[in-house]
C-alpha cells in the first residue's frame, strides 16, 4: 500500500469514525519491504546451513535407529532451501518490492530500546537487589519513558506494581520471589 | 459420558476453581482491550500465574483468560472501532454503528448472549466429538507422525499469505524443539555447554516473547497517545425486537464457527466474517448491514466462540493443537503435567471432562459479568494505553522470572520478542512457530520410532492404510496450497458468476 492511499485511509477513518489514528497508522513512512526481506532470506539460508552442517557432529546413526543429527539435519537443509527460494523469489516478482514500512519511529526506536534495556538490567541486578527493589527501579524508567507518566503518579504506580506483583506471587501463588542478597536490604525486608 | 460430563461438573464447581475462573475471565478482559493483544498473546501473558495452581484449576483459569480476552476485543471492537484481533473485526462493521447511535449496550449484551450461546453449542459438539479420543488410542508412531504432518500442513497451507514464508516459520518452529538433549539418543544439541538448555527451550518464555514481546514492540514502536470517543452506552439489555432479530443469527452463526473450528488453521475471522456474510445473504434488508443490524454483531460473535470451543477438539481427541492459542494452551497443558490427546480422557478422565464442564461454566461467568458490568469495562478503556502497556511490560518480566525463579528464561523471552518482532516485520505468520515448537518433539520421537520398529525401512507408513491416508492428504494439501495463485483467480472468477446468476434469479 503506497503512503498515498494509507493517507487517504487515515483521513477517511478520522472523518467516518471521529477517531484519532495516529497510533495505528500515522507514523508508518514509505521504506520498501524489499530489503527487509533481502536480508531474511539470507538470514533464513544461514540458519538452515549452519543447523544442517552442525548436525554432522551429532552423528546420523543407521536407518533403523537414526542419530540425534537426522532430525536437524533435514530441518537445516529444508530451511536453507526455503531461505534461497524466498531469496530467488526476491528477483522473480513473487514478493511485494513496495510496501508500507513498519519500521519505529525515533521515539519508538527509544521506547523499544529502553524496554529491552530494562528487561537486560532487571536480570542482571534482581540477584543483588532482591526482586522489589529491581522491579520499583525497572517501573520507574519504563513508566518514565515508555508510559510519559507525570512523577507522582509514576512513582505511585512503580510502589504499587513492584511490591503488588510481590505480595500476590508470595502469598497468593506461593511463588517465592528472590529478595536483596545485601545484608542491609534483607533486614528492610527488601 | 453423561456420568462423565456429571463428574466434570462435581470437578470444575468448587469456590476455588470458579475464583480462579472468576479471576482469569477479569484479568483476559483487561488485557483484551489492549489492541493487538488476542487471546493467544493474552494467554501467553498470563500463563505464569496458573503455575502455581492445581492442573485442572490452572486450565479452568487458562480457559477463563481465553474466554476474557476475546470478549475484550469486542469491547474496544464495538465501543472505539479498535478490534482486540482479527476475529473481532467483523463485529466493528454493525457493532461500532450500533454504538454511535447510542446502543452499544444492546450490541455488547447480545455479543456476550451470542458468546454464551455459541460456547454452549461448541460443548455440545465437544461433548459428541470426544469419543474419537477411543479412535486415536489404536495410533501408533507410524500414525501419530503422519496425522501431525497433516496437522502442520494444513495450518501452513491455510494461512493467507507466503507458503514459503509459513514454512520457514514452521521449520523456525523445529529448529527451536531440538535444542536439548535428543530423546532417542541422550546426545545434547546445540546446547553450548549450558546446563539450562540440556533440558531444551522452555516454551513459555518462548511463546511469552514471541506472541506477547512482539506485540508490544509492534505497539510502541508507534505514537502512543489515543484519544478514543466518548461513548454513550445508552441502554443496557437488548429490547424484545433485537432478540427476535438475533436469535436465528445467533443458532446459525453458532454452528458455523463450530464447522469451521474443526479445519487446521482456520481462524477466528473465517468463521466471524463468513457467518456475517451468510446473515447478510439471507436477510430480507441486506442494507442495513454496516448501519448497525444487530444481527451483525450476533453472527459473528456467537460464531468466534463456537469456533474457539470446537478448535479445542482436535487438541483433545488427536493431540494436535489447530492455531497458535491452541498451541500455547497445549504447552500450558505439558507445563501443567498433563499431555492433551487421546491418552488425557483414559488416563485424567476427571480432567478432560472438568475442562469440558469448566468450558460451560466459564461462559456463564462470561455473561454474568459482561452484562451487568458494561459499565465497568468503559471505565478500564479510559486508562491511557501507554501505562497498560508499562504494567505489560511490568507483567511479562515478573512471569518469565517467577517460572523457575532464573534469568535465564528472562533472556530466552527477550530474545524470542526480538526474532519475533523482525519475523513480523519480514511477513512471516508466528502461529506455524507455535506450533512445531509443541509437535516438533512429538513428531521427531513418532518418527525414530517408526523407523526403529520398521528396521530402517519407510514401508511402515504405506503399511498402515490410516498413515497413508494422512500422508496423501498431506500431499494434497501442499499441493492445493502452492499452487494457490494458479487456481484462486478461476474460483474467483466462478464465484462471481455463480454470485451474479443468484442475484438475478
Amino acid at each position: 500500500m503506497s503512503p498515498v492511499n494509507l493517507r487517504q485511509i487515515e483521513e477517511t477513518v478520522e472523518q467516518e469514525v471521529g477517531l484519532d489514528t495516529a497510533p495505528r497508522l500515522k507514523p508508518r513512512v514509505g521504506v520498501n519491504l524489499w530489503t527487509g526481506n533481502l536480508v531474511g532470506s539470507m538470514a533464513i539460508m544461514a540458519v538452515g546451513a549452519y543447523l544442517a552442517i552442525s548436525s554432522f557432529g551429532f552423528g546420523f546413526g543407521t536407518p533403523a535407529k537414526p542419530g540425534a543429527g537426522v532430525f536437524p539435519a533435514a530441518i537445516g537443509s529444508v530451511l536453507a532451501l526455503l531461505g534461497l527460494i524466498w531469496f530467488i523469489q526476491l528477483f522473480t516478482g513473487h514478493v511485494r518490492r513496495e510496501g508500507e514500512s513498519t519500521t519505529p519511529d525515533a521515539r519508538g526506536a527509544v521506547r523499544i530500546g529502553i524496554s529491552i534495556a530494562v528487561i537486560v538490567g532487571f536480570a542482571l541486578f534482581v540477584g543483588p537487589l532482591g526482586y522489589q527493589l529491581t522491579m520499583l527501579l525497572a517501573m520507574l524508567v519504563v513508566f518514565f519513558f515508555v508510559a510519559r507518566t507525570r512523577w507522582w503518579l509514576n512513582l505511585i504506580l512503580s510502589f504499587v506494581f513492584s511490591f503488588g506483583t510481590f505480595l500476590l506471587f508470595d502469598f497468593g501463588l506461593g511463588v517465592r520471589l528472590p529478595v536483596s542478597q545485601i545484608p542491609l536490604l534483607q533486614n528492610l525486608g527488601l | 459420558m453423561f456420568n462423565d460430563l456429571l463428574q466434570g461438573f462435581v470437578t470444575v464447581l468448587t469456590p476455588e476453581n470458579l475464583l480462579f475462573a472468576l479471576i482469569g475471565c477479569v484479568l483476559g478482559m483487561l488485557v483484551g482491550i489492549l489492541p493487538g493483544f488476542g487471546p493467544a498473546a493474552a494467554t501467553a501473558l498470563l500463563l505464569p500465574l496458573t503455575f502455581a495452581l492445581e492442573p485442572v484449576t490452572a486450565i479452568i483459569m487458562l480457559a477463563a483468560i481465553l474466554y476474557g480476552a476475546a470478549y475484550g476485543g469486542t469491547i474496544t471492537a464495538v465501543l472505539i472501532n479498535v478490534p482486540g484481533e482479527t476475529s473481532s473485526v467483523a463485529t466493528t462493521l454493525d457493532g461500532y454503528q450500533m454504538a454511535k447511535q447510542g446502543r452499544a449496550g444492546p450490541a455488547l449484551s447480545i455479543a456476550a448472549i451470542g458468546s454464551f450461546i455459541g460456547g454452549l453449542i461448541g460443548v455440545v459438539g465437544f461433548v459428541a466429538a470426544a469419543p474419537i479420543a477411543n479412535a486415536a488410542l489404536a495410533f501408533g508412531p507410524a500414525e501419530t507422525f503422519a496425522l501431525t504432518l497433516m496437522g502442520l500442513t494444513l495450518v501452513v497451507g491455510l494461512s493467507s499469505g507466503s507458503i514459503v514464508k509459513a514454512l520457514i516459520a514452521a521449520l523456525i518452529g523445529l529448529a527451536i524443539g531440538v535444542v536439548g538433549l535428543d530423546p532417542a539418543n541422550g546426545v545434547p544439541r546445540f546446547t553450548y555447554g549450558s546446563l539450562e538448555l540440556f533440558d531444551g527451550l522452555n516454551f513459555v518464555p518462548i511463546i511469552m516473547g514471541l506472541f506477547g514481546f512482539s506485540e508490544l514492540f509492534t505497539s510502541i514502536e508507534r505514537n502512543l497517545t489515543f484519544s478514543a470517543a466518548p461513548i454513550r452506552v445508552g441502554k443496557i439489555l437488548p429490547s424484545r425486537d433485537d432478540l427476535r432479530r438475533s436469535r436465528f443469527p445467533v443458532l446459525r452463526g453458532s454452528l458455523f464457527g463450530f464447522g469451521t473450528g474443526l479445519l487446521p488453521g482456520s481462524p477466528g475471522a473465517i468463521a466471524a466474517f463468513g457467518s456475517y456474510v451468510v446473515e447478510r445473504r439471507l436477510s430480507k434488508t441486506p442494507e442495513r448491514f454496516g448501519k448497525g443490524a444487530i444481527e451483525g454483531v450476533a453472527a459473528p460473535e456467537s460464531a468466534n466462540n463456537a469456533n474457539a470451543i470446537s478448535g479445542m477438539i482436535p487438541m483433545f481427541t488427536l493431540g494436535i493443537p489447530t492455531s497458535a492459542t491452541m498451541a500455547i494452551m497445549m504447552g500450558a497443558f505439558i507445563a501443567n503435567g498433563l499431555v492433551p490427546g487421546p491418552l488425557l480422557f483414559s488416563d485424567h478422565p476427571d480432567v478432560a471432562w472438568g475442562i469440558i464442564a469448566s468450558l460451560v461454566v466459564g461462559n456463564v461467568i462470561l455473561l454474568i459479568l459482561n452484562i451487568p458490568l458494561v459499565r465497568v469495562w468503559i471505565l478500564f478503556l479510559r486508562t491511557p494505553y501507554p501505562i497498560l502497556y508499562s504494567i505489560v511490560i511490568g507483567f511479562m518480566i515478573v512471569g518469565a522470572f517467577s517460572l523457575d525463579g532464573s534469568v535465564f528464561n528472562i533472556y530466552v523471552m527477550l530474545g524470542a520478542g526480538v526474532v519475533g518482532y523482525l519475523l513480523r516485520k519480514a511477513e512471516i505468520p508466528l502461529a506455524p512457530i507455535a506450533l512445531t515448537v509443541v509437535l516438533g518433539p512429538v513428531m521427531e520421537r513418532s518418527l525414530n520410532t517408526s523407523l526403529q520398529i520398521s528396521k530402517g525401512t519407510f514401508t511402515i507408513f504405506a503399511q498402515s492404510a490410516l498413515a497413508m491416508i494422512f500422508l496423501i492428504l498431506t500431499a494434497v494439501i501442499l499441493v492445493l496450497a502452492s499452487t494457490k495463485p494458479l487456481y484462486r483467480p478461476l474460483v474467483a472468477k466462478l464465484s462471481g458468476r455463480i454470485v451474479r446468476s443468484r442475484t438475478r434469479a
